[in-house]
């Protein structure tokens, strides 16, 4: 009943689908858009342009620039994510589980990364990182970005948690298993997709910040965003929308091998 | 016994070490720097804080900051839940295509995604384009540089991050709950919205929650998509920080901001009968 | 120009690469990215090296949070910063800048409105009025037609920020004389500005200002003279009026502490040179601030430079904006949101 597919109606389901479908079109709009932008000639995103080019791939491709931005946002989002994960992991369990007082607040105050406008997260860490000398380092770019990626990948697991039933955790250890090992082969691949999910924001948050990173950046070291915000600031190029293509083109790419993989481990 | 339970507290306690440690050196200390500044920059005292309250516009821009995180949570909410359900009920056919979309536009580059919709809402744009030339409106409707252009723009990038922790509470809950409820003879309305939407409440709750805080904190899409006469508060304060140096006003506003937002998630916290953290099987 | 301009790319990404090797001989300079910095980078740090041997390592964008972030920590990472004028003068006010070494720099033939102690005018430019040519049936020649909705049907694009311009720009319009218009009558200007207020677009950058007019989302605006040479460049239809354009600048000043003081000192005297301005100017139409710079620029160009149209100018006053902007700003935020 309303979570399998046989149980609901023609009619409830041919809504969903309608429902879904039009908010479906709505995300992938500005994303098809886009690819259409990169291939316009017009330099000031008249759509549709006056004619259609590939001159804006050429600029992007002679300028090593980009590609170096891109790699180092990978690598400072990986870092960012998996860092954020492993400190939001005990952190859940310990607000989820513990018996202690207090945690709804102490839940809030690890929030308050979320709260706080990025700006004046910039700024103070900006003024650290100055101090300690590491503004312009890879360092100081995972540390800033793990600050405001936390609150994602602990919600999220917390999320999953409160869900998880302790029981049959509790179950494995009646039946001989330790308590750690009763977490790790019976709690986690239950709470996987929340822990997933929470190192998906992780990196995505730290994939797409831009006020933290444009502090952090130096002319030897910046991230994608940071590029791109500069880009847009002087001129708005459509490389930017090249950029983004490219971007689109990979994520699909992941995407099918992923499914692939899934195929054949069935 | 107490010996015992106090042992449990110290372990449960120490599980909180590496991010008390981490957010405490890298977040709280240079946060309370600069928050200090707020009454001791220009002089010592509460000057900046007169400075902004005296005035109806910063009220105003506080009002605006709220006005829009709440209706850009409930349109992510909205739009998100039919999404996750499908995602949930169908997880091969069209709810894989459905995740794939949503995973497919948060690995966009928000810039770019935002920039879109400028190109797609402005008034010579396409979105205008279309809808004059099927004869649906004679004069371009004004969709950028106002409120509509900000919610449309904050509601599409907030609604992945609604739909993934909804999807993932969806997932663990059990069919067979529902089918007894139906079996017991309730009408699939009942089930609906005295079962279903209970057990998502987690989902929803949590995906709710991160959307409304992280759109109070917002710079780029409103910067770009809003207008100047709905003016939030990120914007203020690096106005405030860019264009005058004015670190005082702007330390002084941001400790408003995070004042009224733990006030307002303190009387959340009293009136949702879930608490964040803890669960609500069992215990 | 474009191949100039990809040279000089390429010289950056070079000199980028032996950056560091040694400290002594090389500096940073910061500025706001884009053609502009492509332009400064061009005209004034490739030739400036090649004399000196000291290596210019290009950062950037300018972010005035940042510089004072950095003055206030004692690290300070910039030598050489490109900043709009009234924050050149509000920053000195505020002790976060070095004065200048004026046995360095000749100051004997720059325009004396872009002189301070402690900063020079790195180009100055105008706000013009342009329009859309295809928007509008007759083309407007002054800014009291920016105000007649009427007669030049459309929206119009401000610049968003409070800062010298818009503000001025109105009470022209209402007919104050220039000498007329400091100390600023802001309820007059105000009061000019709510006759269109439904009507302004905002603009936040130079970018964004080029899309507005050259899409036709706004007819008519105010905009920066080199942004409009631009997209008339490119064969965009669109017209420009000189009458009363209101003179701004930039300035480069060097942040309190910098580590490579007396080589951005050398730096900012070749980039204020004669030679220097006129290089720049070539490549962005953007005015020089040296006045024997003109004679070093090719005549076609001068029909676009606003030195051609130095009688038509207003001076915008920084000086009273570096003082009064932080209380003009909380008013025209409430008229904002009124």
């Amino acid at each position: 009943m309303l979570l399998t597919p046989q149980s609901i109606g023609w009619k409830l389901k041919s809504t969903l689908y309608f429902i879904t479908g039009a908010i479906a079109s709505f995300l992938a709009l500005p994303i098809f858009f886009i690819v259409a932008l990169s291939f316009g000639s017009s330099q000031w995103l008249i759509f549709p342009p006056p004619h259609w080019t590939t001159k804006w791939y050429e600029r992007f491709f002679d300028n090593p620039q980009w590609i170096e931005a891109a790699l180092t946002s990978l690598q400072v989002a990986l870092m960012t994510s998996i860092i954020a994960t492993a400190i939001a992991l005990p952190t859940s369990f310990a607000l989820v589980r513990g018996k202690f007082a207090g945690r709804d607040y102490l839940y809030s105050l690890f929030t308050l990364p979320m709260i706080v406008p990025v700006v004046i997260i910039a700024v103070a860490t900006y003024s650290m990182f100055l101090s300690l000398g590491l503004t312009g380092t890879l360092v100081a770019f995972v540390i800033s970005h793990v600050i405001v990626a936390l609150p994602f990948a602990m919600i999220s697991i917390i999320n999953s948690l409160k869900l998880f039933d302790k029981s049959i955790e509790n179950a494995a250890v009646i039946c001989g298993a330790s308590r750690l090992e009763a977490i790790f082969k019976v709690t986690f691949p239950v709470i996987k997709p929340g822990i997933f999910a929470g190192a998906l924001f992780a990196f995505l948050v730290s994939w797409d910040e831009v006020v933290i990173s444009v502090m952090m950046a130096s002319p030897e070291l910046q991230t994608l965003p940071v590029k791109m915000w500069s880009t847009l600031r002087q001129d708005l190029t459509p490389v930017i929308a090249v950029a983004s293509t490219l971007l689109i083109f990979i994520s699909i790419f992941i995407m099918l091998v992923a499914n692939i993989l899934r195929k054949r481990s069935l | 016994m107490s010996l015992l339970l106090s042992s449990r507290k110290w372990k449960d306690l120490s599980l909180l070490f590496p991010i008390c440690l981490f957010l405490g050196i890298f977040f709280l200390i240079p946060l309370v720097i600069l928050l200090i500044k707020s009454v001791t920059v220009p002089s010592f005292g509460l000057g900046n804080f007169y400075e902004l309250l005296a005035t109806s516009t910063y009220i105003k821009i506080l009002g605006n900051t709220f006005l829009v995180a709440t209706l850009v949570t409930v349109f992510a909410v909205l739009l998100g839940f039919p999404l996750a359900w499908c995602i949930t009920l169908f997880p091969k056919g069209w709810g894989r295509f459905l995740l794939n979309v949503v995973l497919l536009s948060m690995w966009t580059s928000l810039l770019a995604r935002t920039y879109s919709w400028l190109v797609l809402l402005q008034s010579s744009g396409v979105l205008n384009k279309i809808l004059m030339g099927i004869g649906l409106i004679d004069q371009p409707l004004e969709l950028v540089h106002n409120l509509s252009g900000v919610i449309i723009g904050m509601t599409y990038i907030m609604i992945p991050f609604v739909v993934l922790p909804l999807q993932a509470s969806m997932s663990t809950i059990d069919p067979m709950v529902l089918q007894a409820a139906s079996i017991c003879g309730a009408s699939a309305r009942s089930v609906f919205f005295k079962i279903f939407i209970p057990l998502c409440k987690p989902g929803i709750f949590s995906g709710a929650l991160m959307v409304f805080v992280m759109s109070l904190g917002y710079y780029v899409t409103p910067a770009l998509l809003g207008g100047v006469s709905n003016m939030m508060l990120p914007e203020f304060i690096v106005q405030q920080i860019q264009n005058f140096l004015n670190w005082g006003v702007a330390s002084a506003s941001a400790s408003i901001l995070i004042a009224v937002t733990l006030v307002i998630f303190y009387i959340y916290l009293k009136v949702q009968s879930d608490s964040p953290t803890s669960s609500n099987k069992g215990s | 120009m474009n191949k100039l301009i990809k040279k000089g790319a390429l010289t950056l990404a070079l000199s980028m690469a032996v950056a560091g090797a040694n400290a002594s001989d090389s500096m940073n300079f910061v500025s706001w990215g884009g053609s502009t910095q492509d332009a400064q980078q061009q005209a004034w740090a490739m030739p400036f090296t090649a004399n000196t041997g000291i290596k210019v390592v290009q950062d950037g964008p300018t972010d005035y949070g940042k510089l004072k972030a950095m003055v206030e920590s004692g690290n300070v990472q910039w030598d050489l910063v490109d900043v709009e004028a009234d924050f050149a003068y509000r920053a000195a006010s505020e002790g976060l800048l070095e004065p200048l070494d004026f046995s360095v720099i000749d100051k004997t033939n720059i325009d004396p409105r872009f002189v301070s102690d402690y900063g020079i005018g790195s180009f100055y430019f105008s706000f013009v009025l342009a329009y859309n040519k295809n928007r509008l049936s007759s083309e407007p020649t002054s800014w009291s037609q920016l105000f007649d909705i009427e007669n030049y049907p459309g929206k119009r694009a401000l610049y968003k920020w409070p800062s010298p311009g818009v503000l001025e720009m109105a009470l022209i319009a209402d007919g104050v004389a220039e000498k007329d218009l400091y100390p600023l009558d802001l309820d007059r200007a105000f009061k000019k500005l709510d006759t269109i207020k439904d009507n302004i677009v905002w603009w936040g950058g130079g970018a964004q200002s080029q899309q507005l007019l050259a899409s036709g989302e706004a007819s008519m605006g105010m905009f920066w003279n080199g942004r409009v040479f631009s997209l008339q460049e490119d064969g965009l239809p669109v017209g420009v009026s000189w009458d009363n354009n209101l003179v701004m600048s930039d300035f480069l000043v060097i942040p309190k502490g910098a580590k490579n003081k007396d080589a951005a000192m050398k730096f900012l005297a070749y980039s204020t040179s004669a030679q220097g301005q006129a290089d720049f100017a070539t490549l962005t139409a953007y005015s020089p601030i040296n006045n024997e710079s003109s004679a070093l620029i090719d005549e076609g160009l001068n029909a676009y430079l606003p030195t051609s149209y130095s009688e038509d100018q207003v001076s915008l006053n920084y000086q009273y904006w570096a003082k009064n902007g932080q209380a003009i700003s909380s008013q025209w935020n409430s008229w904002l949101l009124k």
